[in-house]
């Protein structure tokens, strides 16, 4: 396959957006996506072999998702499945893996639309099965029909989680209560900022409506202390927060569920962006390590644009509408569109944009994990799941060696297994802040190196043979 | 309300039944679902051993955390949850070696 003039890694409200506006600017488009199917979490796609039965409020977001597929697909853009994105060159090739081959491709204009992640939380236990993120209980239902499992507690913050729940009940599944960590009287400064989110109060309702019609209660202030089992969950001990979330002492309570599902939040997915040294920057607003990007949305590195989750926690419409701006302005750059509108459609996407970023902001200031939270992270607990690597054993390598999260991988390996620190470096980074009392902007970052996950060496060696300038 | 599965009744219309299996026991699946999937509707949460014997189980759910990493058909590393299941396909769930085995 020749290089197309635009390349998208992530197939979500953001990727597809930048595609199909690049694509009617008449840009050859290739979209990558590491899924069977096109979507990504928001507009989640049935897996191939299952189709949508009835008209479910669960379905919204898949029907959606849907239209903009087909969209996509009638402006002309490419869509490659199953594609995994695993390293970046100088010069702005990518390499990526399509089953057992790996192949390169060198596009004039790259978008980074890769989303994100559930954010870690550690405890004693937190790695036993039937303990998973919100994001893996809502790809189970929306995408495989399955229920994580029969009993279920929902932990978190947020309202995603609550999102969560009312998908889950609406599916048949038990859910035994929502714990919210937060205080009612924390989020009553939530209340200004959904003046004008008609659209969102709306939805939320239903959602507590759907709770409520089911018994679930929401309990706000208590989150998960730890969880315990014979080879799988079977107990989860709850215990109060207070305002600043330590738990408190004698409040402890214990439920009887199989599964627990974790819904605090997400983390922008910035691997990729960090591989081709794009300038990252700390801002909690938007959800932790963000690309520094400009109006277009291009990061510091030129040609290289980022939207959606990936650049900062925002939500579906935001996404999208970042996606347009990237999608126009990489068209635009590669001399598409004169004469057109794209600058006016820039331009009405930059100020709805807008809106949405102040909400998203101020939201996501109100749900930053509250240090308390720390306290649950006991000496036992792992905090890198891939090499079983505890709290107790960070802690000491901290006291005495070292003073960035990377120092830290060296010296314990935390972060050197099979996800490559893709799932504990928000932890170790948080555990690093409170050893030595540096803000969790200043402990840095694990250091990004191709492959970005896991591929079979065989793979790496086809195109040894031809390249040897890997970033 | 005790339910034989946990695929969701009248959620979706899934495809042809397909059989798979598991550490040597047939596992009855259906065509396009993840092997992830599969194995939590067959009442299998434990998808590997850490080198410490103790069990993992699906987490992330999108590929990022490589708790659900299996054996497919002597492939050591495959992340159940975006993996397909195919007709006749043979899974192992990983173990740590233990000594004088």
């Amino acid at each position: 396959m020749a290089s197309p003039e635009i390349v998208i890694v992530g197939a979500g409200p953001a990727g597809l957006a930048a595609g199909i506006e690049a694509a009617r600017l008449s840009a050859t488009v290739l979209v990558l996506d590491e899924y069977a199917a096109p979507g990504g979490q928001y507009y989640r796609q049935p897996a191939p072999g299952l189709t949508a039965a009835g008209d479910r409020p669960s379905f919204a977001h898949s029907r959606e998702g849907q239209e903009r597929i087909e969209d996509a697909r009638r402006a002309g853009v490419e869509f490659l499945s199953g594609a995994l994105v695993w390293g970046g060159f100088a010069d702005g090739t990518i390499a990526l893996q399509v089953g057992d081959a790996s192949r390169t491709l060198s596009p004039a204009k790259l978008i980074l639309a890769g989303g994100a992640q559930d954010r870690p939380v550690a405890f004693p236990g937190w790695t036993l099965p039937g303990v998973m993120t919100a994001g893996a209980a809502q790809a189970l239902v929306r995408g495989q029909g399955v229920l994580p499992g029969r009993r279920i507690l929902m932990a978190g913050t947020g309202p995603l989680q609550i999102a969560m729940a009312a998908q889950l009940v609406e599916a048949g599944a038990q859910v035994t209560a929502v714990l919210e960590a937060h205080r009612p009287s924390a989020l009553l400064g939530m209340a200004p900022h959904f003046w004008g989110q008609w659209g969102r109060l709306q939805e939320g309702w239903a959602y507590t409506r759907t709770l409520r019609a089911a018994r679930v209660p929401i309990r706000f202030g208590r989150t998960v202390l730890r969880v315990a089992g014979n080879g799988a969950l079977s107990r989860v001990v709850t215990v109060a927060l207070d305002g600043d979330w330590h738990p408190i002492p004698g409040s402890e309570v214990e439920v009887e569920v199989d599964t627990l599902c974790l819904g605090f939040g997400l983390v922008p997915n910035t691997k990729l962006a960090r591989l081709f040294g794009c300038r990252i920057t700390h801002d909690p607003s938007r959800g932790g390590l963000v690309p520094v990007h400009d109006e277009q949305m291009q990061t510091s590195r030129p040609g290289i644009f980022v939207a959606g989750e990936a650049a900062g926690i925002a939500g579906a419409k935001a996404a999208e509408l970042q996606g347009r701006i990237a999608g126009l302005s990489a068209a635009v750059a590669l001399g598409k569109g004169k004469g057109g509108d794209a600058g006016q459609r820039v331009e009405t996407a930059r100020h709805a944009l807008a809106v949405e970023l102040r909400f998203a902001r101020a939201l996501n200031r109100i749900f930053v994990l509250r240090l308390g939270l720390r306290a649950l992270v006991t000496d036992e607990t792992i905090i890198c799941r891939c090499e079983g690597i505890t709290a107790g054993v960070l802690r000491a390598t901290v006291a005495e060696w070292t003073r960035t999260v990377d120092a830290v991988r060296t010296v314990s390996r935390a972060g050197f297994g099979r996800c490559q620190g893709a799932t504990c470096e928000t932890l170790v980074a948080d555990l690093l802040s409170q050893a030595t009392g540096a803000s969790i902007g200043d402990v840095g970052q694990f250091h990004v190196r191709p492959p970005l996950k896991p591929i079979p060496l065989g793979a790496l060696a086809d195109l040894a043979a031809d390249r040897s300038d890997a970033v | 309300m005790q339910r034989d599965s946990l695929r969701i009744a009248g959620f979706f219309r899934r495809g042809p039944a397909v059989q798979i299996e598991v550490d040597g026991e047939p596992v009855q699946a259906f065509e396009g679902e993840s092997i992830a999937a599969a194995l939590l509707a067959a009442g299998r949460r434990t998808l590997r051993h850490a080198p410490d014997g103790a069990p993992r189980g699906l987490y992330c759910g999108m590929g990022v955390c490589f708790e659900c990493v299996v054996e497919v058909d002597g492939d050591p590393s495959v992340r159940s949850c975006l993996t397909p299941v195919r007709a006749g396909m043979r899974i192992q769930t990983p173990r740590p070696l233990r000594e004088g085995n």
